[in-house]
């Protein structure tokens, strides 16, 4: 390819990439849902943001956008069940702080996902936490990050795994 | 056991670092030493400063094991630590808070009050109020005595890796000499705050509960430290049998901690870009390590040791929280007599790689899997570079220290930024502006901004691989090529080799993007396409000495053996351990989605196999049959690319799997040739998209067996369900969240009857020996063996599956000094794997675990 034709390519390309992005924002909330769906999502929307238009794959068709999930207000009763779930009788206290809604693209559907932070308080009182995007309408952890790092003087001494006997001789 | 604790005795060798503390004592007022427990003082400071000591108050400058010797304590009284000849500035502010501020280029960039200290966490925590005297003196050993000491060393430690940030900043923008370079440490540092854990904009603050730091000298943590990057927070912790001892008492373990803070900050250097109104941030952040022991997670513990290095200049880390209390100190370098001998400043040596993987010099008998050792051959290889530079730069004596420390905070800002840039572009302009994605087709970093988190964290996370040919790159670009010629590409090597590092064949410096290794950017940041690619500098090979490379064909599961009393892999299945597992998981950050109603822990039966309904872990027994060591071996469970999607209706997304070994054949109903070759650029789960399945797509591992007439095949889990008379329906499958009325967009049916659970679908082995599998090389005999968490990937099993019922997952390894995992074979210039071919086999071996289902 000379460069010219680069160049041109280029410049259609981001043209064609500016109009899809465009029409999926006015897209965003038109979906074939019943009204009261409608309205839940239309209201929350409001408060997400397109994270950052440039995160959408080119080749995905505007009209993907109306899959989107629907968010919905049990969202973090649903995480923290399942947190508390996994967490067991090992857990004092789980607090869930959102900090932002946004739209994640994920396997190229854009979801309505919450921004989260998890402070866990474990039965001995001590504290650890991570941050989450947590899908709005069912509650599930689509990634976690930003988790603590621990320095304990006795290293050998956290939980390890030990060897079942079945497999000793 | 025979330890020789020479360092008991005369650990204090006639060094710099020695002639300090005994300086340092010499300045000390030697008080009465009566330890004390913790008092809040409830009170002013009866003795009447102001004048000079405004703002001011005395300070320990280091533990009570540097200033008394290791003898001392655990009692202590921190009065005769103090020294009292020199009052330091804390803060000009009325409350215990500090500033950043950064220079760029002579532009002045401050983030008011970026660090608070606090005592323990409260709910009504509050920063304590200067003294009515001005000063910040307040009794020895009280709660605020603790606090003004956590701020003055947490700053101190800011303000030193703000000096180290301003030289890197200014000579990698400014200096001629950089001019036609590419830099990873954007130069639009200063309008996105990403040098500190700060988004500019309110708008886009998603980032941090707060924009500051948060320093709990008091916290409640026994025996240990942590730093928690979702606060931010530093805490350090006590010691309940001693009240008087705190790991805060010890500045070298508030830098290593502080340490932590700084990588997570360089990490995500590139990950805020200046938009035309505020700036942009990518919702993700990148830190290094995950669940259990991992390279990231160590490579994170040697650079935090090396930062305590950076600030007090001696070699030893933590002599006083770590070493008065479990005798659990490090080394940073190998002339330090806790060493065991044969380990000296030779090329022989040396700390290196894999051999010091799992050496903990405290019990150097009992190998240990766990970050903070491994790490010592990461901080052992920087101190040994910091001083390489200091003999071969000819820098001058009295800033040696400050100049050479700073040359490779350089260098690690430029690593871990590229490592962490979860953005993509990976290229400025020659301006040094960031190239709007929209416009800027190419990326260079972590595959694309949708799947970055996954390539950099799990797909393609750091290795001791990755970090040191990354390092090598920038030392050879910036100077080699640069600030110091003298440090030749043969004695950069030489270096990495001595530990073992020179585990790469190139720098992988041909700039080659994430999806298309014909486009290359060139020295000013403009891309071109090459009908030949340019190919990347190539190791010296003569240096490669210690560095030994393995195939990963000689990696294999390992077969049963009762003479090694070894097994081909280890499940536990028992409600106790499986339970502390799953806890331990989240209380790591790493939740896991389990699902309601279709497998649990109560089905768990304890038999050592796979049933209905259970929760398992699996520790796959890898095996080495190659005359060396294999080390850093990562297996993931996670999807890949390696099935070819059959139907092209899209309603059921059924697929056969590729041939990708001679294990699962054409007879058995796989696919060859070119159409099952993985061509993917981006990263898509086999989930509807639109609300139908994709014709290329990344599959879960796991095939499931199904049985058409006398023949059988392997198929999607989608395929069997809807089929053999079970018909389950998406609710009766794992990981469904959908209602009667709504959809679950990321429900995967293809994983409908067993699944890797999130979070836990990686597993990481330290080392195998030479022609031993990972259980042999670890328990050497030990029949109460135990596994780290980080070695065992966690499936869960649907209760609903036939008795029977077989499964084939292929999960994928690749290891640190793989000989054939990071370039073809074919290529002569070794060009490494472009990002995007990690989505199939190419830079992996495949590792067929199969299991039956049965009660
Ligand atoms: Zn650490």
């Amino acid at each position: 390819m000379t460069k010219n034709k680069k160049i041109a390519s280029f410049m259609v390309l981001s043209f064609a990439l500016l109009f899809f992005v465009k029409k999926e924002e006015q897209n965003h909330n038109v979906k074939n849902r019943p009204a009261n769906a409608l309205l839940q999502t239309a209201k929350i929307t409001g408060e997400s943001k397109f994270i950052d238009k440039n995160r959408r794959p080119l080749d995905r068709i505007p009209a993907s956008t109306s899959y989107v999930n629907t968010p919905s207000a049990t969202w973090e009763k649903q995480l923290k069940t399942s947190l508390a779930a996994q967490g067991g009788s090992s857990l004092k206290d789980i607090k869930i702080k959102k900090e932002k809604s946004l739209v994640w693209m994920r396997d190229e559907n854009p979801l309505h996902v919450e921004s989260v932070v998890v402070t866990l308080t474990n039965k001995q009182d001590v504290e650890a936490s991570f941050r989450a995007l947590v899908d709005s309408q069912t509650g599930k952890v689509l990634e976690s990050w930003d988790q603590s790092v621990f320095d304990p003087a006795n290293v050998r001494g956290s939980f390890r795994i030990k060897l079942d006997p079945r497999y000793t001789n | 056991m025979i330890v020789v604790r020479q360092w008991m005795t005369n650990y204090f060798k006639a060094t710099a670092a020695s002639n300090m503390v005994a300086l340092l004592i010499s300045l000390i007022t030697l008080a009465s030493c009566n330890p004390t427990e913790i008092t809040p003082s409830g009170q002013r400071s009866s003795g009447v400063y102001a004048g000079d000591f405004v703002n001011k108050a005395y300070i320990y400058r280091e533990s009570p094991a540097i200033v008394h010797g290791l003898n001392y304590g655990p009692r202590v009284d921190m009065k005769g630590t103090l020294d009292k000849a020199l009052p330091e500035f804390i803060t000009d502010k009325t409350l215990l808070k500090g500033d950043c501020s950064v220079l760029f280029l002579g532009v002045d960039s401050t983030i008011e009050d970026c660090i608070h200290s606090f005592a323990s966490k409260t709910a009504s925590q509050q920063l304590l109020p200067k003294k009515s005297d001005g000063t910040w003196i307040f009794p020895t050993n009280s709660s605020e005595f603790y606090q003004v000491n956590g701020l003055y060393h947490v700053q101190h430690g800011v303000n030193t890796f703000f000096d180290k940030l301003k030289f890197a900043y200014d000579t990698l923008h400014s200096n001629p000499i950089f001019m036609w370079k590419t830099k990873s440490t954007p130069k639009y540092l200063d309008d996105t705050g990403m040098f500190w854990f700060q988004a500019i904009a309110p708008t886009n603050d998603n980032y941090f509960r707060n924009s500051f730091l948060s320093s709990y000298a008091l916290c409640n943590l026994e025996l240990n430290a942590s730093f928690s990057p979702a606060g931010p927070e530093l805490c350090f912790g006590n010691w309940a049998k001693h009240p008087s001892f705190f790991m805060v008492q010890d500045p070298s373990i508030v830098y290593h901690e502080l340490g932590h803070a700084l990588i997570a900050v360089m990490m995500n250097f590139r990950n805020g870009t200046p938009g035309s109104l505020t700036p942009d941030y990518h919702p993700l952040r990148s830190n290094l390590g995950g669940y259990g022991f991992d390279e990231a997670g160590s490579i994170g513990e040697g650079v935090a040791d090396y930062y305590s290095f950076v600030m007090n200049q001696r070699t030893h880390f933590a002599e006083w929280g770590l070493g008065k209390s479990m005798n659990a100190s490090r080394p940073i370098s190998e002339d330090d007599s806790l060493h065991i001998s044969g380990v000296d400043t030779t090329s022989e040596g040396r700390l290196s790689y894999p051999q010091y993987l799992l050496y903990d010099p405290n019990d150097p008998n009992i190998p240990f899997e766990d970050v903070h050792y491994a790490g010592q051959i990461i901080s052992h290889y920087l101190v040994a570079l910091t001083k390489e530079l200091q003999t071969q730069c000819s820098l001058p004596t009295e800033d040696m220290h400050d100049i050479s420390t700073s040359y490779v905070m350089m260098l690690l800002a430029e690593t871990f930024s590229e490592m962490g840039d979860l953005k993509s572009v990976g290229v400025d302009t020659i301006w040094g502006g960031a190239n709007d994605p929209l416009s800027f087709l190419d990326r260079f970093n972590n595959l694309d901004e949708n799947a970055s988190f996954v390539w950099a964290h799990v797909v393609n996370p750091p290795t001791y691989r990755k970090f040191s040919q990354i390092m090598a790159k920038n030392i050879y670009k910036y100077v080699t090529s640069g600030l110091c010629t003298s440090f030749t590409q043969d004695e950069s090597e030489k270096l990495l080799d001595d530990y073992g590092l020179l585990l790469f064949k190139t720098y992988n410096n041909d700039g080659s993007s994430t999806k298309n290794k014909y486009a290359q950017y060139n020295s000013f940041g403009t891309v071109n396409i090459n009908p030949t690619p340019v190919a990347p500098t190539a190791v010296h090979e003569n240096n490669r000495r210690k560095s030994v490379l393995v195939s990963k064909q000689l990696l294999t599961l390992a077969e049963p053996n009762s003479e090694t009393d070894t097994a081909t892999y280890y499940i536990i299945d028992d409600q106790a351990n499986m339970s502390g597992i799953l806890e331990g998981l989240l209380f790591k950050g790493f939740p896991m989605n389990p699902s309601t109603g279709i497998a649990s822990l109560e089905y768990n039966n304890s038999n050592i196999r796979i049933s209905p309904g259970e929760i398992v872990a699996v520790i796959p027994n890898l095996k080495n049959s190659s005359n060396s060591t294999m080390a850093g071996i990562q297996l993931l469970a996670t999807d890949w690319d390696h099935v070819d999607v059959t139907d092209t209706t899209g309603l059921n997304g059924n697929f056969k799997p590729c041939v990708v070994d001679d294990v699962t054949t054409v007879a058995q109903g796989a696919e060859a040739g070119e159409t099952c070759t993985s061509t993917m650029t981006s990263y898509k789960r086999h989930v509807k998209t639109a609300g139908a399945f994709a014709t290329e797509a990344a599959a879960p591992v796991c095939l499931v067996q199904i049985e058409d007439g006398e023949v059988t095949r392997w198929v999607s889990q989608n395929e069997f369900r809807k089929k053999q008379g079970l018909a389950l329906q998406d609710k009766d499958c794992l990981g469904f969240a959908g209602t009667a009325a709504t959809e679950d967009f990321t429900f995967n049916p293809h994983e409908c009857l067993v699944r890797a659970l999130p979070g836990a679908n990686e597993a990481s082995f330290s080392k195998i020996d030479a022609q031993k599998s990972y259980v042999e090389t670890m328990r050497n005999g030990n029949p109460e063996h135990t596994f780290d968490v980080g070695n065992a990937i966690i499936f869960e099993v649907n209760k609903w599956i036939p008795p029977g019922t077989k499964f084939r997952c292929r999960l994928r390894a690749k290891f640190s000094n793989c000989s054939d995992c990071f370039s073809d074979a074919a290529d002569s210039t070794n060009d490494e794997y472009i990002d995007s071919e990690y989505n199939g086999a190419k830079p992996f071996k495949v590792i067929n675990f199969e299991f039956d289902v049965n009660d």
